[in-house]
């Protein structure tokens, strides 16, 4: 097989999508910039109290509150981990990212409880344990189109076998991806693989529960399809009123496309195509069959 | 995602759905059914009175990149801002035709 790393979206692959820009993303995203879906608790929350709601209702689930130290895969724009260190009084988060404007956004933070690295998951080596770690909007990007079921699978297991040695016993994690719900792997749209998001497929939920097995049990799963179309339909329209303003930053076809991505992906909640799962895990400190 | 189909290639054409058939107003319901009968028509590259417009977009072979693209003209020719998801609440040229003319009538209220 394959070195995995190999099998999953390459930096260049990601940088595709994210270097267009912070100040393209901030046209359209949230105040915080969090890229992927909300959480709604009633029909008169706005995006950015959305957003909100999706971060503390993560750091709920695994007990955040108090914590040494909080390892985030995926950071972004780091919006979740200054939550966490001035709302849950972490003390040490690390977040790491493979896009070096995701870096220079959070050092504008200047908040000395946060570490970010330009790192990919797979090489992470942490100077010590975690407590808690979330990945969010990073399984999507795990696995490429065109390699088998079971090298998916390896990746998906690799996650969480990495997670589970960085880990403190008792550690929890906290998973947000989108998932395949009523399609196969050959439904995945070519303008989405091509344009969008290259070398990216999507796990589905059995991917995910089959890859923790003996490594994590599950304490909250929810899926939550709605909110990502809801929160899509914000994006979209934050965008259509920010044209002007898009274009001149990243130039017409740019923005068409992804106004374009960000309708194809509602179909794609809203026809049951994707899902957006949202899972807690609590680590198995004694595995069986080790 | 639904698989990509011919439909998005002709969608995305430079000749967008012929524009001198379509150059008629969103007044009433009879003037919606008739763009999207020939906006089909144009993808379909058949004859107008050909569409059945009581069946579904998707077995016309409408997938969801035609979807945003039907859309995105609709849009440009009402004047108001829809959900692609709307060929799939309302999934036949009647079924839309009633809803978009309701979207017309509370926008001019």
């Amino acid at each position: 097989m394959e070195n995995s790393a190999s099998l999953g979206a390459s930096v260049q692959a990601l940088e595709y999508h994210y270097n267009i820009g912070n100040e393209f993303y901030e046209l359209w995203l949230d105040k915080s910039l969090s890229y992927t879906s909300a959480l709604y608790r009633s029909d008169d929350d706005t995006l950015e109290q959305a957003q909100t709601h999706k971060v503390d209702y993560h750091f709920e689930e695994i007990h955040l509150r108090g914590v040494e130290r909080l390892l985030d895969v995926g950071c972004g724009w780091g919006g979740q981990l200054q939550r966490a260190t001035t709302h849950y009084d972490v003390k040490h988060a690390v977040g790491l990212t493979l896009n070096e404007p995701h870096i220079d956004w959070i050092g504008n933070f200047n908040n000395p409880r946060i570490k970010v690295r330009l790192e990919n998951w797979r090489d992470h080596k942490p100077d010590e344990p975690y407590d808690r770690i979330c990945a969010w909007g990073v399984l999507e990007h795990a696995a490429r189109p065109g390699i088998s079921d079971a090298e998916k699978q390896a990746i998906y297991r690799e996650f969480f076998e990495l997670c589970h040695g960085w880990l403190k016993p008792g550690g929890e994690v906290s998973v947000q991806t989108i998932t395949y719900e009523n399609a196969t792997r050959a439904d995945l749209n070519a303008f989405i693989e091509q344009e969008i998001f290259p070398e990216s497929d999507l796990p589905s939920q059995a991917d995910i529960v089959r890859a923790r097995e003996h490594l994590f049990e599950i304490t909250r799963m929810r899926n939550d399809r709605t909110h990502y179309e809801r929160t899509l339909r914000e994006w979209r329209h934050r965008l259509r009123a920010n044209a002007a303003a898009a274009t001149d930053l990243v130039g017409e076809d740019a923005v068409k496309k992804y106004e374009k991505y960000l309708s194809l992906f509602m179909i794609g909640f809203h026809t049951a195509t994707m899902n957006l799962s949202r899972f807690a895990f609590k680590r198995i400190d004694t595995p069986r069959g080790r | 995602m639904a698989t990509d189909q011919i439909t998005e290639a002709n969608s995305e054409s430079e000749a967008a759905p012929a524009q001198d058939a379509l150059s008629i107003s969103p007044d009433n319901l009879a003037d919606i059914r008739t763009w999207l009968t020939s906006y089909l028509a144009f993808l379909l590259e058949e004859e107008p009175g050909s569409i059945d417009t009581e069946r579904s977009f998707d077995s016309h072979g409408i997938d969801s990149a035609a979807a945003v693209s039907l859309v995105g003209d609709l849009e440009d020719w009402m004047g108001i801002e829809l959900d692609p998801t709307i060929v799939y609440d309302y999934p036949s040229i009647d079924q839309l035709a009633d809803f978009l003319m309701t979207r017309m009538n509370e926008s001019a209220a």
